[in-house]
């Protein structure tokens, strides 16, 4: 508004200062013309009184002058150039030039020269004196009026303005007002107030349209979670249920199972197999078998465990079964004293959905009785065979067992699919009023930009930016959904290069800062490269991002092998989080930093976990507040792919 | 003795009176009048049928003894009034006054100015003298000196008779009398 009042009166002045000029320049002229006209009439008036002279009459003459105040003095000079007359009647002879000159402003005085001629004779020269005072009343008078029409016109143009102003800048306000509500509190009941017909109003109503909508979205979304987690319920529920059967199955097996962890823990006994070692479920749990069974330590040809170990390693080596031949093994009794036990063991692996072994089946036979009594002959063939078979079949049961554990997971993930698919849908609906609203506040913008004042602009800027702000949450939400919908493509994939890309890429965030980077060589992995980068690019940007205090900002990206992964961490000297809220981190929508500290929208973490659990690994991470942060994430080595 | 002074004061009479050219009284008051004979001119307008054609001469005349010496002809010497050039005529008796404008009737002619005036009337003449009892003898214009001043009276009357518009600049300055007064 001030540039609006400053442009008027700038205008204004210049036009009165133009008019003024120009009168009086007019009046300079004008004043010269008038009193040459008066002496010009005492000339022709005078006459008479030179031709016959008489001073007296010339007197007279002049003396009809006293009209016009501002004249000083005049006179009437004869043909010789003396003074014949002069007015006032005694006014001092040196008021009057000595001799008829050039008309012209002298000495503060307008001074006017008139022959006075009869015929072609010229008898003598009227002078007429004048003082500048019409010169100086008009200058004050035009003074006085252009001070009085510029502040007139400026209240007018400002009081306008401001009518004007209110007019627009009410429903603006009002509008980023409810925005900002809206985006603070995210309640999408608020609906904006509509102050007119313009634009402003169908801005007002494109933005409670997509007001409508998201709610509407939000609730049917709600409702569909809820059908989904209800859904997701029964199948834990019916999981769990068929769980609980295979345990007690298992457990009531007959025969003597145990069952390892890949990295030969104990995950669970028979009941058998408890009865025949003398051994407790809860002291066989979690606990490596080697530490539970070990060799009898009296008896220095004991290698029933050496030699089960290195069966165990060729299962884990190889992903196939293997047999051993008849062991001794000396059971150790609760009291410590060793029993003498022949068993014949099957260690047999079980496969997961990706052909990685999950478990170890270490199946044993108890033959004591029969070795003992056949002591001498050893028929181990056929006893083998019998064996075989037997484990043959046990195999097939726990392989139906995995099977129905198998298509329980299937149906999770199916469900899960269409949950992605429905928030894939739903962002793209949400992006079309955000259009709208973001294109009228555009045209707002254009249209009205010099009706808006400072408020007004940064106003509609900030409704601009809400837009934004919400368009990127819509954008991360695609990106989420998309992450489950499309397939993966595996191909051998150089993180390094990968990595390089990613810093690149965000150049623009770096600029201006010190960061110092330190990078390990990292080793090709089998993976889909698109997805990898974004996983790289969310662990990355987030450390660039969580350490902009430090200067300089130290990021650490490495990889360490790990049994059969590759754990890639990236490590920053951020602000890091609290540990206590480790598990929330990689949650949808979870953010433990306000968005005015850190900007973002909580996903990229969760995407991240959802591409690296997808390629079979692990993510987690380890930090303290204000001490840094380091995430990580394993994947599979290549090694381990495919064989069975 | 008395003889002789009596005899040398007529002859400074004698040789005093007709012969006082270019001397300070009288000649100075002629010179004014001559000029204001001129000057008369400028002021007064004749009728249209006073000139047989614009550039037909004016004729100042002096009738009488001629009091201006060369003045007058030096005076209107080159100069017009309107389209008329300007010509001065000495007359001796009325009966030669013919085609003129302003006559300047002389002193020596006092006595008969009342006869001359009547037989000027009606004739477009502005009369112009400067004898006592001028105006009552029917003459237009009278010279008058008052303090040392030429004056003039002017017998509005008797212009009009004579068919003479007198500007009033003129008459502003000139002191007007009736037919009757001196």
């Amino acid at each position: 508004m001030t540039v609006n009042l400053l442009t008027s009166s700038a205008v204004l002045l210049l036009t009165c200062a133009a008019f003024i000029t120009y009168e009086v320049v007019t009046l300079h002229k004008g004043m010269v013309q008038g009193y040459m006209t008066r002496a010009e009439i005492i000339a022709a008036n005078s006459t008479a009184a030179l031709a016959f002279q008489s001073e007296a009459d010339a007197a007279d003459v002049l003396a009809a002058l006293k009209t016009d105040r501002r004249i000083t003095g005049a006179c009437i000079y004869d043909g010789t150039g003396k003074i014949f007359a002069k007015f006032p009647a005694n006014a001092n002879v040196g008021l009057f030039p000595a001799w008829p000159t050039q008309s012209g402003y002298r000495n503060g005085h307008l001074e006017v020269f008139c022959p006075i001629v009869q015929g072609h004779r010229t008898l003598g020269t009227v002078y007429i004196q004048s003082d500048l005072s019409a010169l100086t009343d008009r200058y004050y008078a035009y003074a006085w009026l252009s001070a009085a029409i510029i502040a007139g016109s400026i209240l007018v143009a400002y009081l306008l303005s401001r009518m004007l102003q209110k007019q627009i800048s009410a429903p603006i306000v009002a509008l980023a007002e409810t925005a900002n509500a809206i985006s603070k509190q995210r309640d999408f009941s608020v609906r904006a107030i509509k102050f007119g017909e313009d634009e402003l109003g169908l801005l007002t109503n494109a933005f409670n349209e997509m007001l409508a909508e998201i709610q509407k979205l939000n609730a049917t979304l709600e409702q569909r979670v809820q059908e989904r987690t209800a859904q997701l319920e029964t199948a834990n529920v019916e999981l769990s249920r068929s769980r609980a059967v295979l345990e007690s199955l298992f457990k009531s097996l007959p025969g003597l199972f145990l069952v390892l962890t890949p990295e030969l823990k104990i995950v669970t006994a028979s009941d058998a197999y408890l009865k025949a070692t003398m051994t407790k479920r809860e002291n066989l749990m979690g606990r490596d078998i080697f530490e539970v069974f070990p060799d009898n330590p009296d008896d220095p040809n004991a290698t029933g465990s050496s030699n089960v170990r290195a069966s165990l390693n060729r299962v884990l080596q190889s992903g196939e079964p293997d047999t051993l031949p008849i062991q001794k093994y000396d059971v150790r009794r609760p009291d410590g004293v060793f029993e003498e036990r022949f068993w014949s063991p099957i260690n047999s692996p079980v496969l997961g959905a990706d052909h990685r072994i999950e478990y170890i089946i270490h199946r044993v036979e108890d033959v004591t009785d029969f070795v003992k009594q056949q002591q001498p002959q050893k028929n181990s063939i056929g006893d083998d065979n019998g064996l075989r078979v037997q484990m043959e079949r046990m195999e097939a049961e726990i392989f139906r067992s995995s099977q129905e554990v198998q298509a329980a997971n299937e149906k999770l993930q199916v469900a899960n699919k269409e949950l992605e698919a429905f928030s894939y849908s739903v962002s793209h609906d949400l992006r079309a009023p955000l259009r709208h609203v973001d294109g009228f506040v555009d045209l707002l913008r254009k249209q009205s930009a010099e009706k808006l004042d400072d408020r007004g602009r940064r106003y509609l800027d900030v409704i601009a930016a809400s837009a934004r702000q919400m368009g990127t949450l819509i954008d991360d939400l695609l990106v989420f959904s998309r992450m489950s919908r499309t397939d993966l493509r595996r191909t051998k994939v150089a993180s390094e290069s990968l990595v390089h890309e990613v810093r690149d890429a965000l150049q623009g965030e770096i600029n201006g800062r010190r960061i110092v980077w330190k990078m390990d060589s990292l080793p090709q992995v089998e993976a889909d490269a698109p997805m990898l980068r974004q996983v790289w690019a969310n662990l990355i940007g987030n450390a660039v991002k969580y350490s902009r205090t430090r200067d300089p900002a130290e990021i650490e990206i490495g990889c360490n092998t790990v049994n059969d992964e590759f754990v890639f961490f990236v490590r920053d000297n951020g602000v890091g989080f609290d540990m206590q809220y480790v598990d929330k981190l990689f949650g949808v929508f979870q953010r433990l930093h306000r968005a005015d500290e850190f900007e973002g929208t909580g996903i990229g973490l969760a995407n991240v976990r959802r591409i690296v659990s997808r390629h079979g690994g692990r993510t987690w991470a380890e930090s303290k507040v204000d001490g840094g942060a380091t995430f990580f994430f394993s994947l599979p080595k290549i090694s381990n792919e495919k064989k069975g | 003795m008395k003889k002789i002074i009596w005899l040398a004061a007529i002859a400074l009479l004698l040789s005093g009176a007709p012969e006082l050219p270019a001397q300070t009284g009288i000649s100075r008051e002629y010179q004014v009048k001559a000029v204001f004979l001129f000057n008369f001119a400028q002021f007064i307008a004749w009728p249209t049928n006073a000139f047989a054609d614009p550039q037909t001469p004016m004729t100042i005349g002096v009738l009488g003894d001629d009091p201006f010496d060369s003045f007058l002809d030096e005076t209107v010497r080159g100069e017009k009034v309107g389209e008329h050039p300007l010509v001065i005529q000495h007359y001796r008796r009325i009966e030669d006054v013919q085609g003129c404008q302003i006559l300047f009737i002389s002193r020596s002619e006092d006595g008969q100015t009342g006869r001359i005036l009547a037989g000027l009337k009606d004739k477009n003449i502005l009369t112009v003298g400067d004898s006592d009892g001028f105006i009552k003898d029917g003459g237009i214009v009278r010279f008058v000196m008052e303090e040392n001043k030429i004056h003039f009276r002017i017998n509005l009357e008797a212009a009009k008779s004579a068919n003479l518009a007198i500007s009033s600049k003129l008459l502003r300055l000139a002191e007007i009398v009736e037919p009757g007064s001196d």
